[in-house]
C-alpha cells in the first residue's frame, strides 16, 4: 500500500462509483425479484395466518427468529471493526471498516424485518413501541422482547449514525471528484454535495469530528457487546432446557462476531475483486480478519464443549435429557454440524497458508456463515421441540413461505449492499490516507513550543468569506512548517485544510480539545435517567403484575437505562459535531479548493489587505505549490 | 375491492399501505345485534336460560340442561339432579349441540325417484304421496328405528298396527344382546343387568370397555370413580382381561392381555375356582356345572393358573365384586358364552341383588339382535314400505344396503343425509332431539322427558308428527277419538298419554304436573321387583375348552372396539368429536389398526403403512397401522365409528368402517373372527393431537400411590416442590420478588387423578363453552390442536400397561413464566389469581407459549371458519379469537363472573362450588374441584393443604401453579395364591 499516492487512493476507491455495467443491473434485478417473492410470501402469511409456516405448538419460533439472531449477529463485526479497533488503534481495520459498517447497517435492517415477519398480528406491531397511547397502556419493560426492541433499535440508529459520520469526509471527496469530472450540476455531484453536509476538511472541522468520532466509538463499543447479549437473553431468561443458561451472553456475542467476520470475508473478497480494490484492501487485511476469527472460533468451541458438560454437571434431569436429545434426537445431524462448521473448519486459520489464501478464506467464511445460521436454528428449535412434558415434543421443518422469506432476506441484504458499492465510497478514504501517512513517517512530531503556542488560542472556525492568503501544499509536513512560520510572523487566525485528520496540525494551530464532549456527556446522562424514568414511570402507570414480579422491577430496567444512555449520548454527540463543525450547510468557504479532499493540504492565513505581502513572505520558504489571495 | 365501507376507509386511512391491505380485507361487518325484533316472552336478551331434556346420543338416557341465550342453544350440560348422570355428561352428550347445528343437516324434505337424483318437495306433497301408498298397501309397512321405548314407541306400534303390520325393529348397531340373553339363560329373565360397581371392592371386566361406551358410560364412570376412591384406606381393585389396552383397560390395576376369545377361558377358569372355593356353600347346580369344567381351561390364554386362582379368591372374598362381560357389538358364540360365565360368576359369588341388579329392565332390552335383522331384511320385498327412523343400517349392517335397494318404498326419517338416507326414496328431515318433544325410560322407573329447546332451524318436523300425519293421510288416524287438525301433534300425544298415566284431566295436568315434569326433566317411579333366582338347568350347561384354529402369519384375530367419541358412528360428522383425541393413543380424525410389533415385523409393517383387513365372508377395510404392544400378539384392533361414505363433510371418506368386518363367519374361539392382513404399499400419516410420547422419562408427571403407601408415615410429610400460589408460598431463599397478595379471591383447581378415567368429556365441554376452534386433521397433525384442555395419557413407569390421564389446562401459575415475557401485557395476572390473556392486546409473538413449561397456550395459526349454522352455537360471553392471537384456558372466567353476578343480585357471598368451569361441570367422574383458595372453608383449600396425594406437575420449576393434582391410586397388588 505504501506505493500508493493519495490521489491513487482516491482514484481506486472512487472509481467504482462510475455508472454500472449491465451485469450489475441484472444482479440487482434478480435480487429485487427475490425481495418481491419474499414480500408476496409474507402477504400470504399475513392473510392466511402463521399456519402457512412450519411452526407449531411447541415450536413457536424457528426460521424467522433464527434469521433475526443471525442477522443481528452479522451486524456485530462492522461496529466491532470500526469502534473497538478504532479505540485500540488497530491499524488493519481501515481497509475493511467501511464495508463492514455498511454490512452492519444492512444486516440490522434485515434483522429488524424478522420480528415483524414473525408476529401473529403484525398490523398491531406498534403496541410494542413505548409511546403515550390513549389506551394508557405501556409495553412491559420486563419482557426480553422489549429489550430487543430497545437494543436493536438503538444499535440500528447508532451504527447508522456512526457509519454516516465516518462517510462524511469521503462523500466530500466524491463530491469534489465528480464536481471536477462531471460538473457541478451532475446528479451525483449534487447528491454528494448534499450528503457531505458542507465538509471541507478544515482543521476546525477535523478537530470536532475527530473527538466526536472517538465518542461514537466509545459509545458503540459497549453497545456491540450488549446487543447480542440482550438478544441472547430472549432465550436465557426463559425457562427452557438449553435456553436457560448463563453462558449465553458471551457465547452469543462471540458467535455474533464470529459470523460477522465471516460475512465480512464473504462480502469483501468478491467486492474487492469486482471493484478493483486489490491495492487498497490487501491480503494482510484478510489475514488480520482471519486471525481475529481464531479467537472467536476458540470461544465458540469452548461454549460448545461447556454446554453439554454443564448439562451433565448440573445433575438436572431435564438438562441432561435435553443434551442427549441434541446429540441423538432428530436434530442431531444439525447439532453435530455445528462444531464441524464453526470450529473445526475455521480453526484451520492457525495455518498461515490458509489465512493468506483467498479461496480458502472465502470457502471457510461460507462454511461459518452456514454453520452459524444452523447454530441459531439448533438452539431455537431444539429447545422448543423437546421441553418439559414429553407429549408436547414435536419436530419441525420449514415450509415454503419460510424458505422464501429467508432467501428474500439474503437478497434484501445483498440488494442494499450492491447499492452501497455503487453509491458511496467502499473504503474509508481519509482513514486510509491517515494510515498511509502514519506508515510513511511513524509520527508527525509536534514541533517544540507548539504546546505553548496552542495555549494561546484554539483551532477556530473562520467566517466563510474570510480574506487572506491561501497556500497549497503537497505534503503535510510543509503545511506544518507553514503554520509554524505563519505563527512566528504573528498571524493567529489560521485555517488548515487536509484530506485526513492531522492532529499535529491542530496542535500547531491551537488547542484541539472539543466542546462536543459536553454534549455527549449530557446526552448520555439524560438518556440514562430517561431510560429508567420511562421504564419505572410506565410500570407505575400500568401497575400490572406479570409473572409474580413486582410491577416495578429495577434489575431489568438497567437494560433500558443502558440503551437510553447510548442512544441519547450518540444523538447528542451527533448534534454536537454538527453544530460545532458547522455541518449541515452545503455551501463551502471561499478558500476551499477541490484538491483538499484528495491529495493537497491548504493553509489559509487570514489577513487584511495590507497584511497580504507579509503573509506571502512568511509562507514563501515553506515550499507551497501554489499560493493565492482569497 | 368492491364498495369502500366506512370501516374499510378508516382502516385504509389509519395505517400505511400493504400491511393494512394484507391484514384487514375480507372481514365482515356484523349487521344484526339481536336475533329478534319482538322477542318471545321467556327470552330476555343477554340472560341465560335453560331447558331440561334427555340426551339421545346413546341408549343411556342421561338428563340434560340445555342452555340458551337469546333464543339459541349454545351449550348442553348434565342435569345435576338426574339419577343417571347427576350433572355429568360425556363428550358425545356435549356434542349434541353440534348435532343440532350440523351444517350438513337435511334442511327440507326430498324425494328421490327410482334411479334419479333427490329433489326437494313440500311436506304436504310428501305426506300425501306416502300416505296414499301406505293406505294402498295394508300389512306391508315395516319400521326400523333407533331405540325408543316410551310414547314414540307406542306411536310406532299404533302406526304399524293401524296399517295392519307388526314389524317394528329397534336397531342399535352396538348392542348388548349377548348379555341379556345370558341373564335369560342363567336366571330366566331377559334383562340387561345394572352393575353397581360403586359398591365393589373387586371388579373384573372381560373385554368390556364400560368407561368408554357400553350401557351407560356417564353412570358407570361415576360409579367407577366412587369405587376407586379411598374409603378408610381401602379402594376397589379393577382387573381387565382382554386383548387391547383400551381406556378402560388402562384404568385397571392389572391388565391381563389375552387374545380375543381367551377372555372366555379366563372367566371359565375363574368360575371353576370360585365355585370350588365356595365348596359346600355353592349352589348345587353350580357345583355340578363346575365339575364339568375341565382343568386348565385357560392354559391357552397365557394367564398362569396361580394368577387366576388369586383373582378368583379376590373376587370371592371382596366385600362386593362384579364380573362384566359382553363387549359392544359382539354377538358371536364366544361373546354369548362369556356373558353367561360372567353371570354365573356373579351368581356364584353371591352378588345378585348386591352389586348386580337384575330387578329392573333396561331400555336396551328392546333392542333387536342382529340375528333377527338377518331374517328381517331379506323378507323385505318391492311391495313393502319401509320407514326408517334415525337408524343407519346401510352403514353399520353389512349387506343392508342391498336389501334396502330392493324395498319398494323407503321412507327415511332422520336429521342427517347418511348412507341409509342416500338409499331412501323419501327423505323426511325430522327435528334434532334438542328440538323435539319426547320421553325415554332408560331403566324401569326412571323417566326422562324431552322438550324442544329452541325453535326449528330448518324445515323439519317431529318424527311423531310425521307418523301421525302419515297415518292420517293413509286414512288410519291413530287417535282414539278425532282431534282437530292443529292438535294432530306428537306433543299432544305425549302430554295426553302422560295425563292418562297420571289419571288427571289434560288441562289441569298441562298446567300443573306436566310443567313440573318438564322443569325437572325426569321422574322416578317406585318399582318393586324381586331379584331372580338361578335356573336349575344351568347345571346342564357344558363349557368345552375352546380350540383356536392355527393362525397363518398374515392373519390375525380381530378385535373391534367402539370409539369413545364416535361410538357407532352417528356423531362422526361432529367436528368436536373428530378432533377430540382418542384417550389412550391421542389419535384424532381417522381410523387406525393396532398391530403387535411381532406381527408387524413379520409382515414388514411400520407405523402409517396402510393395510387391508379382509374378514372371511364379510367386507374389507383399509387403514394405517399403529405398531403397538397395547394389542395382543396375533390380534389386530380397529375402532368403530369412521369410514362413512355419506353423513357430511367431516365424516364422509374418512377412515375405515369397521362394521364392514362384521357379519361373516366368526372363527371358533374368537370374539370377532379372523382377518387377513395385506400390506397395500401406501402410507398415511396418523393424525395425533400430541406427540404420542407416553413415557415419562423419569419426570414424575403423573404420579401413582397405593393404599399401603398412603398409610405409611411418609404420606403425611409435606410434598416436595409444592408451593401454593399464595403469600404463604413465598420463600426468602427462592423468591427474588416480594409475595403476591390477593385482595379477595385466588381461584384454583384440584384434579383428582385417581378419579379421572380419561374420557375427554371435559375437553369437549371446553370446546363448547369457550368457542374453541376446530382446526382439522392437517393442522392437528402439525401441532396446532387448539384444545384448551387436553387429557394427556402417560404410562406408569412401573408398568406400561397402566396409564394415568392428566387433564392439562392452563395452570394459572402465580409466578407464571408466560407473563413477564409478553412485551405488551397481553398475558397478565388478574387480581383474582387468574392468568389472563387479553386477546385484543396480543400481537402474536408466541413467546408466552414458548416459555410455558406445560405448553397449554394455544396460538391461532389460521383463520377459522365456522360453517353456518355452527356459528349459532358460539357462546356470546366468550370472544371468538382471530388469527394471530394466543389463547388458553381462562378457568371459565365468564362463569366466575356469572356466579359473582348471581350472588350480588341475591345479596350474598359466593358459595364454594358455585363456580364450576365447564370441565368440572361435565366430568362424569367428578375429578375436578374448583374454588377459591382464599376461602378457608373451600374444598380446594382443604385439598391443596391437607390431601396427602397433592402435588404440582413440574413443581420443581417453582411456577406456583394454581392447579394441584392428586396422585393416582393403584390398588395394592393381589398376591398369587
Amino acid at each position: 500500500m505504501s506505493e500508493l499516492t493519495y490521489n491513487e487512493i482516491n482514484d481506486t476507491v472512487l472509481a467504482p462509483l462510475r455508472p454500472p455495467r449491465r451485469a450489475y443491473w441484472v444482479v440487482l434485478t434478480v435480487l429485487f425479484a427475490g425481495i418481491g417473492a419474499a414480500l408476496t410470501a409474507w402477504i400470504i402469511q399475513v392473510q392466511l395466518g402463521m399456519g402457512v409456516t412450519g411452526l407449531s405448538k411447541p415450536v413457536g419460533w424457528a426460521v424467522y427468529i433464527t434469521n433475526f439472531v443471525f442477522w443481528v449477529g452479522i451486524a456485530h463485526s462492522g461496529t466491532l471493526i470500526s469502534a473497538i479497533l478504532h479505540l485500540v488503534r488497530s491499524r488493519w481495520r481501515t481497509a475493511v471498516s467501511r464495508s463492514a459498517e455498511a454490512m452492519t447497517v444492512f444486516a440490522v435492517m434485515t434483522a429488524g424485518l424478522f420480528p415483524m415477519v414473525h408476529l401473529g398480528r403484525v398490523w398491531v406491531f406498534y403496541y410494542i413501541i413505548p409511546y403515550p397511547s390513549e389506551r394508557q397502556l405501556w409495553p412491559d419493560f420486563l419482557s426480553p422482547l422489549i429489550w430487543d426492541v430497545c437494543a436493536v433499535g438503538t444499535y440500528f440508529i447508532v451504527s447508522s449514525i456512526f457509519w454516516y459520520v465516518g462517510l462524511i469526509p469521503d462523500l466530500a471527496a466524491a463530491r469534489d471528484r465528480f464536481g471536477a469530472s462531471h460538473g457541478a450540476d451532475h446528479w451525483r455531484t449534487r447528491l454528494y454535495h448534499w450528503l457531505s453536509l458542507g465538509w471541507c476538511g478544515a482543521a476546525s472541522q477535523w478537530r470536532h469530528y475527530g473527538r466526536a468520532y472517538l465518542f461514537f466509538a466509545a459509545l458503540a463499543t459497549p453497545l456491540v457487546v450488549s446487543v447480542h447479549s440482550v438478544v441472547s437473553w430472549d432465550f436465557a431468561v426463559s425457562i427452557l432446557p438449553g435456553w436457560h443458561t448463563t453462558i449465553f451472553a458471551p457465547y452469543f456475542v462471540a458467535g455474533a462476531i464470529h459470523s460477522g467476520l465471516a460475512m465480512v470475508l464473504t462480502l469483501v473478497i468478491p467486492m474487492r475483486r469486482l471493484l478493483g480494490l486489490q491495492r487498497v484492501i490487501t491480503i494482510d487485511h484478510f489475514e488480520a480478519l482471519a486471525q481475529t476469527m481464531i479467537v472467536t472460533t476458540l470461544i465458540v468451541g469452548y461454549a460448545y464443549l461447556l454446554e453439554p458438560f454443564i448439562a451433565w454437571y448440573s445433575g438436572d434431569e431435564f438438562e441432561r435429557q435435553f443434551a442427549l436429545f441434541r446429540e441423538t434426537g432428530w436434530i442431531a445431524p444439525l447439532y453435530w454440524a455445528l462444531p464441524l462448521l464453526n470450529v473445526l473448519v475455521p480453526i484451520l486459520f492457525v495455518f498461515r497458508k490458509v489465512r493468506r489464501s483467498l479461496k480458502a478464506l472465502f470457502a471457510i467464511s461460507i462454511f461459518v456463515n452456514i454453520g452459524m445460521w444452523l447454530e441459531r436454528l439448533v438452539i431455537i428449535v431444539g429447545s422448543l421441540s423437546h421441553d418439559f412434558l414429553p407429549h408436547n415434543w414435536l419436530s419441525y421443518a420449514p415450509r415454503p413461505v419460510e424458505i422464501c422469506i429467508t432467501i428474500g432476506a439474503f437478497t434484501f441484504f445483498l440488494f442494499w449492499f450492491f447499492g452501497f458499492t455503487k453509491l458511496v465510497p467502499t473504503v474509508a478514504l481519509s482513514d486510509v490516507k491517515e494510515d498511509l501517512l502514519r506508515g510513511r513517517r511513524r509520527t508527525m512530531e509536534a514541533g517544540e513550543g507548539d504546546g505553548a503556542e496552542a495555549s494561546r488560542g484554539e483551532v477556530r472556525r473562520l467566517p466563510r468569506a474570510t480574506p487572506g492568503v491561501l497556500a497549497v501544499f503537497k505534503e503535510p509536513e510543509a503545511l506544518l512548517d507553514a503554520i509554524r512560520a505563519a505563527k512566528r510572523a504573528g498571524f493567529e487566525r489560521l485555517e488548515a485544510y487536509s484530506p485526513m485528520r492531522l492532529e499535529a496540525v491542530e496542535d500547531a494551530i491551537g488547542r484541539r480539545s472539543s466542546p462536543v464532549r459536553y454534549w455527549t456527556l449530557i446526552g448520555a446522562v439524560s438518556g440514562c435517567i430517561g431510560g429508567f424514568a420511562l421504564a419505572i414511570g410506565s410500570a407505575l402507570v400500568n401497575s400490572l403484575i406479570a409473572g409474580g414480579k413486582h410491577p416495578v422491577s429495577i434489575v431489568p430496567y438497567c437494560i433500558v437505562g443502558f440503551e437510553g444512555t447510548i442512544l441519547c449520548g450518540t444523538l447528542a454527540n451527533l448534534a454536537g459535531v454538527l453544530w460545532h463543525a458547522r455541518l449541515g450547510r452545503p455551501s463551502l468557504p471561499a478558500a476551499f479548493d477541490k484538491r483538499f479532499t484528495c491529495d493537497r493540504f491548504g493553509l489559509l492565513v487570514a489577513c487584511e489587505a495590507n497584511e497580504i505581502d507579509a503573509a506571502r513572505s512568511a509562507l514563501a520558504p515553506c515550499g507551497a505549490e501554489d499560493m493565492r489571495v482569497v | 375491492m368492491g364498495k369502500l365501507s366506512r370501516r374499510g376507509f378508516l382502516r385504509l386511512a389509519a395505517g400505511g399501505g400493504g400491511t393494512v391491505l394484507a391484514a384487514g380485507w375480507g372481514e365482515k361487518v356484523t349487521d344484526r345485534l339481536i336475533p329478534y325484533v319482538v322477542p318471545p316472552e321467556h327470552i330476555r336478551p343477554g340472560v341465560w336460560n335453560y331447558f331440561a331434556t334427555t340426551c339421545r346420543e346413546c341408549p343411556a338416557g342421561c338428563g340434560m340442561h340445555v342452555w340458551h341465550r337469546d333464543g339459541r342453544v349454545t351449550k348442553v350440560e348434565g342435569n345435576p339432579g338426574h339419577p343417571i348422570n347427576r350433572g355429568g355428561l360425556c363428550a358425545r352428550g356435549q356434542s349434541a349441540v353440534q348435532g343440532l347445528y350440523d351444517p350438513d343437516r337435511i334442511r327440507q324434505p326430498l324425494f328421490r325417484p327410482k334411479g334419479g337424483k333427490a329433489e326437494p318437495v313440500t311436506w304436504e306433497k310428501a305426506i300425501e304421496e306416502i300416505g296414499k301408498r301406505l293406505g294402498a298397501a295394508p300389512g306391508k309397512v315395516k319400521v326400523i328405528s333407533d331405540l325408543q321405548n316410551e310414547r314414540l314407541f307406542l306411536l310406532m306400534s299404533k302406526f304399524t298396527g293401524a296399517l295392519g303390520s307388526s314389524g317394528i325393529l329397534f336397531y342399535e348397531p352396538l348392542n348388548y344382546v349377548a348379555m341379556y340373553w345370558a341373564q335369560d339363560s342363567v336366571f330366566d329373565r331377559l334383562v340387561t343387568p345394572d352393575y353397581r360397581i360403586d359398591r365393589c371392592e373387586f371388579l373384573i371386566s372381560f373385554g368390556v370397555d364400560f368407561l368408554e361406551t357400553w350401557l351407560s358410560p356417564v353412570e358407570y364412570a361415576r360409579r367407577f370413580a366412587e369405587m376407586r376412591s379411598l374409603r378408610d384406606g381401602r379402594m376397589g381393585k379393577f382387573v381387565y382381561v382382554g386383548p387391547r389396552l383400551s381406556m378402560t383397560a388402562a384404568n385397571a390395576d392389572e391388565f391381563l392381555q389375552v387374545p380375543p376369545g381367551a377372555e372366555r377361558d379366563v372367566a371359565l377358569a375363574m368360575l371353576k375356582a370360585v365355585i370350588q372355593m365356595r365348596g359346600e356353600k355353592a349352589d348345587e347346580e353350580l357345583r355340578t356345572l363346575a365339575k364339568a369344567i375341565p382343568d386348565g381351561v385357560a392354559e391357552a390364554s397365557g394367564v398362569p393358573a396361580g394368577r387366576i386362582a388369586a383373582l378368583a379368591k379376590a373376587f370371592l372374598e371382596a366385600d362386593g365384586s362384579a364380573a362384566l362381560a359382553g363387549p359392544a357389538g359382539a354377538s358371536g358364540e364366544v361373546a354369548r358364552e362369556t356373558a353367561v360365565i360372567a353371570a354365573l360368576l356373579n351368581c356364584a359369588a353371591g352378588r345378585i341383588g348386591k352389586t348386580v341388579d337384575l330387578s329392573r329392565s333396561h331400555a336396551l332390552d328392546l333392542v333387536t339382535a342382529n340375528v333377527y335383522l338377518k331374517k328381517y331384511l331379506p323378507d323385505l320385498t318391492p311391495e313393502h314400505i319401509l320407514v326408517i327412523h334415525n337408524a343407519n343400517p346401510a352403514y353399520s349392517y353389512p349387506g343392508a344396503a342391498e336389501h334396502l335397494k330392493r324395498v319398494g318404498t323407503v321412507v327415511y326419517l332422520g336429521t342427517m343425509m347418511d348412507e341409509t338416507a342416500e338409499l331412501a326414496d323419501w327423505v323426511l328431515p325430522i327435528d334434532s332431539p334438542l328440538e323435539s318433544w319426547g320421553d325415554y325410560e332408560p331403566r324401569d322407573g326412571t323417566y326422562g322427558f324431552m322438550q324442544p329447546t329452541m325453535s326449528r332451524l330448518f324445515d323439519t318436523r317431529a318424527a311423531g308428527d310425521v307418523l301421525l300425519d302419515l297415518a292420517k293421510a293413509a286414512g288410519k288416524p291413530l287417535w282414539y277419538r278425532p282431534v282437530p287438525e292443529k292438535d294432530n301433534s306428537f306433543e299432544l300425544w305425549l302430554r295426553a298419554h302422560h295425563a292418562i298415566r297420571q289419571q288427571a284431566p289434560l288441562a289441569e295436568f298441562t298446567n300443573g304436573r306436566w310443567s313440573d315434569m318438564l322443569r325437572t326433566g325426569w321422574k322416578l317411579a317406585k318399582i318393586d321387583i324381586q331379584q331372580p333366582h338361578l335356573q336349575s338347568d344351568v347345571s346342564e350347561m357344558k363349557f368345552a375348552p375352546r380350540v383356536r384354529p392355527e393362525r397363518a402369519p398374515d392373519t390375525a384375530d380381530l378385535w373391534l372396539w367402539p370409539h369413545v367419541f364416535l361410538f357407532d358412528g352417528r356423531g362422526a360428522n361432529r367436528s368436536w368429536l373428530q378432533e377430540a383425541p382418542d384417550p389412550t393413543t391421542h389419535i384424532a380424525w381417522g381410523s387406525w389398526v393396532d398391530v403387535h410389533p411381532a406381527q408387524a415385523k413379520a409382515l414388514g409393517l411400520a407405523d402409517g403403512d396402510i393395510v387391508e383387513l379382509a374378514a372371511a365372508g364379510a367386507g374389507k377395510v383399509e387403514a394405517p397401522v399403529r405398531v403397538t404392544l397395547d394389542v395382543c400378539e396375533g390380534t389386530v384392533a380397529i375402532p368403530f365409528g369412521q369410514g362413512h361414505t355419506a353423513l357430511g363433510r367431516n365424516a364422509a371418506g374418512r377412515g375405515a368402517n369397521a362394521f364392514a368386518l362384521l357379519g361373516g363367519e366368526v372363527a371358533a374361539g374368537t370374539t370377532f373372527g379372523r382377518v387377513t392382513i395385506r400390506k397395500t404399499g401406501r402410507r398415511e400419516e396418523i393424525t395425533r393431537a400430541s406427540s404420542g410420547e407416553q413415557g415419562q422419562h423419569g419426570r414424575k408427571i403423573v404420579r401413582w400411590t397405593t393404599p399401603a403407601e398412603m398409610k405409611s408415615p411418609q404420606a403425611a410429610a409435606p410434598p416436595e416442590h409444592y408451593v401454593l400460589p399464595l403469600p404463604e408460598g413465598y420463600t426468602v431463599d427462592k423468591d427474588l420478588y416480594p409475595p403476591h397478595v390477593y385482595p379477595e379471591h385466588r381461584w384454583a383447581m384440584v384434579v383428582d387423578l385417581a378419579r379421572c378415567i380419561g374420557c375427554g368429556a371435559c375437553a369437549v365441554a371446553c370446546y363448547a363453552e369457550n368457542n374453541v376452534p376446530v382446526v382439522g386433521p392437517e393442522h392437528t397433525r402439525r401441532g396446532r390442536h387448539m384444545a384448551w384442555l387436553q387429557v394427556v395419557p402417560y404410562r406408569d413407569p412401573a408398568d406400561a400397561r397402566r396409564m394415568g390421564f392428566l387433564p392439562l389446562m392452563c395452570q394459572h401459575c402465580d409466578a407464571a413464566p408466560c407473563e413477564p415475557v409478553c412485551p405488551v401485557f397481553a398475558a397478565v395476572h388478574s387480581e383474582e389469581g387468574l392468568n389472563s390473556q387479553v386477546y385484543n392486546r396480543c400481537i402474536g409473538t408466541r413467546y408466552c407459549m414458548n416459555n410455558c413449561p406445560y405448553k397449554v397456550r394455544r396460538f391461532n395459526w389460521i383463520n377459522i371458519e365456522w360453517p353456518e349454522p355452527l356459528t349459532l352455537q358460539l357462546n356470546p360471553e366468550v370472544t371468538v379469537r382471530s388469527r394471530g392471537v394466543m389463547e388458553k384456558c381462562t378457568f371459565c372466567i365468564q362463569r366466575i363472573r356469572q356466579a359473582e353476578f348471581r350472588a350480588k343480585r341475591e345479596g350474598r357471598k359466593r358459595r364454594d362450588g358455585e363456580v364450576q368451569p365447564a370441565c368440572a361441570q361435565t366430568c362424569p367422574a367428578r375429578a375436578i374441584t374448583f374454588g377459591d383458595l382464599m376461602d378457608a372453608g373451600a374444598e380446594v383449600t382443604r385439598l391443596t393443604r391437607a390431601d396427602p396425594r397433592r402435588y404440582h406437575v413440574l413443581g420443581e420449576l417453582n411456577t406456583k401453579p394454581g392447579v394441584a393434582y392428586l396422585k393416582r391410586i393403584k390398588a395394592d397388588v393381589i398376591n398369587n395364591v
